[in-house]
């Protein structure tokens, strides 16, 4: 009875199963696939999808470069290839070379971390695919061009401004980790203020100093679109389309303008600092 | 057809006094390579790109969309591919032998075309032993595999064709058994005779007849799976296990005819399903004109296929490869014996009622019904189980 009641689960069991896993299949029939049909059928590109600190292809705003070589002595690979001259009468830094082989690039970082202005930085970019090596050098200057030099004064150049806040934004985020992400956990982030104070960079006290007193207020429950004071808009309006360029752009904005907004002074000081000690030494701090 | 070659022939299109049989020759391998062309290795291409999405879809993938519309002309592309590849033939190989089996192999799936029961009228030959024919010419696949298994002159093509061997042999006894109980009801081994012998109904189907000839439908096709190293039977091509089987050493044009052929058995087998058990052509009776009836018969007939190679495709999706003990246990301790069961039942049932009986027909096809909601139910809970968002478009 043994054996013949075995024999007998077995082909029951065989059609129990198989009628599931029939019934499981025919399900999947009718849900929507999962694949993403990168890179040509996509409603966004991929690139827009990833975060502000996403660690892809470098990139240069040669705009704000100050010519300070600190990215260049950063790099632990040489794949950035600096070339600078002092014009003795001006006190200008002429930059005539600044390449940087994307094909040794590990993306590690370290050169835009030390970056006074956040001029090179990471882009989200990442197909770097061609036909030969020569062509991965990517080569910023082809004509000599003056290094940046902030102004004095209590606004930056009108020209560099966007730039310029997305630099220091990048800079910012790289001392304070999680700032990147929504308000709620930024507010839980912001009140250590160890990373801040370690790093002795010129920029880094400007733009972290408010932060603190800016977070303290800030409602438990995350809302982006809170009324900013009335200088606030006035200072970040040409950091606006830089803002709302780069992805994410929404949720930073929140993080960022109530940082700048209560004491315009001190920001745009900040910039203005930061090349002038550069200019002088030459050489800040490599590493936070 | 004969009586329109001959009325031709009496026109005098082939000259004053041509030899008959010469023409009836050139007659019959002309409408043989028009099945050929417009049937056979058409259906065989596009399967595999319908095969491939089918799968894609139950994985939640998408499959081959790039070519055509929605991937449609993937098999052209495959083909073409596979045509401009080298030809290798392996130094150790025995070069005859292996330069046949791929012809042996694709004959054993274009000769049964010649008893395909398309409609009424759309056959080539209706032979008096039809489903004999078929099953005999089909088992010429296996001379084919152990062939290339063999002048291979590879362990991974060798095992594979011993394989297939041991497989096709050992269900080819399931698979006779499961035609006999229709042979008996019928008395006839001809296509034409067998689907005569049923209705347009689905009561009138010999699967629907009795308790046994459901049981046998569903061997029968289980068997057909296996003869055709078909998943969950596909132990000779096993890729985890034996590269492609004895495939392995195949390359170009001689690779794609093995695959041709095993895509092209999967129609075979399922029109000998629709012919034995599924009502074949049958169709009501709604026009006069031969024609509108023989394309309706057609369309019906296909249908019914096109129907059974989608559940071979969904039970592909489905089970996994079975080891090769319990695919012989599978056969020898469980279809052989119930295969008897549902042979000597059928006899018996003939005896009792010799004409059948009509309410078996309709007790049957409630059961199917039942399961049929069953497995609906089963679906619909699946789908729920999931949250998923669902989608029913059939591409994308």
């Amino acid at each position: 009875m043994g054996a013949s009641g075995s024999y007998f689960r077995h082909i029951k069991d065989a059609i129990v199963t198989i009628f599931d896993g029939m019934a499981v299949t025919a399900s999947h029939l009718v849900r929507k696939p999962y694949t993403i049909q990168y890179p040509d059928r996509i409603a966004v590109r991929v690139q827009d999808t990833l975060p502000f600190r996403y660690r892809g292809i470098l990139d240069v705003d040669l705009e704000i470069c100050t010519g300070c070589l600190a990215c260049d002595r950063a790099c632990p690979i040489d794949c950035i290839a600096m070339a600078i001259e002092k014009n003795a009468q001006t006190r200008e830094i002429v930059i005539s070379q600044f390449d940087i082989d994307i094909a040794k690039c590990m993306y590690c970082g370290l050169c835009s971390e030390p970056c006074p202005t956040g001029a090179i930085h990471h882009t989200t970019e990442f197909e770097g695919a061609d036909y030969s090596l020569e062509s991965l050098i990517r080569r910023f200057i082809t004509e000599p061009v003056v290094a940046y030099k902030a102004k004095k004064g209590p606004e930056p150049d009108p020209e560099v401004a966007g730039l310029l806040e997305r630099g220091m934004k990048y800079v910012d985020e790289w001392a304070q980790p999680g700032s990147d992400k929504p308000p709620a956990t930024a507010a839980a982030s912001a009140p250590k203020p160890a990373p801040a104070a370690a790093t002795p960079r010129a920029p880094i006290p400007a733009a972290a100093a408010p932060k603190p007193m800016a977070a303290a207020p800030r409602p438990a429950v995350p809302a982006p679109p809170k009324p900013a004071p009335i200088p606030a808009t006035a200072a970040a309006t040409p950091a606006a389309p830089a803002a709302s360029a780069s992805p994410g752009g929404s949720a930073d904005a929140s993080a960022t303008a109530p940082a700048v907004s209560p004491s315009p002074e001190d920001t745009t000081d900040a910039p203005a600092a930061a090349p002038a000690k550069s200019d002088n030494g030459g050489d800040p701090p490599a590493d936070a | 057809m004969q009586k329109w070659i001959d009325s031709l022939i009496a026109r005098g299109d082939f000259g004053p006094h041509p030899s008959h049989d010469l023409v009836y020759a050139i007659a019959i391998a002309v409408a043989c390579a028009l099945v050929l062309f417009l049937v056979a290795v058409p259906f065989a291409s596009v399967v595999t790109w319908v095969e491939r999405r089918v799968w894609a879809r139950i994985q939640s993938r998408i499959g081959p969309n790039r070519v055509g519309p929605n991937g449609f002309l993937q098999w052209l592309a495959d083909g073409i591919k596979h045509v401009c590849k080298e030809d290798v033939i392996p130094e150790e190989a025995d070069a005859r032998l292996f330069k046949l089996a791929p012809y042996l192999v694709v004959l054993a799936f274009i000769l049964p075309w010649a008893v395909m029961p398309f409609s009424s009228a759309l056959i080539l030959a209706d032979l008096n032993i039809g489903i004999l024919y078929m099953t005999a010419i089909t088992a010429l696949t296996v001379v084919g595999v152990l062939m290339a298994g063999w002048a291979s002159n590879n362990k991974w093509s060798l095992i594979g064709g011993i394989r297939s061997a041991a497989q096709i042999i050992s269900y080819e006894i399931p698979a006779g058994l499961s035609i006999f109980p229709v042979v008996l009801m019928t008395g006839t081994l001809s296509m034409q005779g067998i689907i005569r012998a049923q209705g347009w109904e689905p009561n009138h189907w010999f699967m629907f007849a009795n308790p046994f000839c459901f049981v046998a439908t569903i061997i029968l096709f289980v068997s057909s799976l296996a003869e055709n190293n078909r998943t969950p039977f596909d132990l000779p091509e096993a890729e985890s296990e034996l590269v492609a089987g004895f495939a392995t050493e195949y390359s170009s044009m001689r690779y794609l005819f093995f695959f041709m052929a095993e895509w092209g058995n999967m129609f075979i087998a399922a029109a000998i399903i629709a012919t034995l058990f599924l009502g074949g052509w049958q169709f009501p009776r709604v026009s006069a004109s031969a024609v509108v009836m023989n394309a309706l018969q057609f369309i019906t007939f296909n249908l019914k296929v096109l129907i059974l190679v989608f559940v071979s495709m969904w039970i592909r999706g489905t089970l996994p490869r079975v080891r090769i003990d319990q695919m012989m246990s599978l056969c020898w301790k469980y279809f052989v014996p119930i295969s008897f069961v549902d042979l000597i039942g059928t006899a018996v049932w003939v005896a009792i009622w010799p004409d059948g009986n009509p309410i078996a027909g309709w007790v049957m096809l409630a059961f199917g019904g039942a399961v049929a909601v069953l497995f609906a139910w089963r679906v619909t809970y699946f789908t729920r189980l999931a949250r998923m968002e669902l989608y029913f478009h059939p591409t994308i």
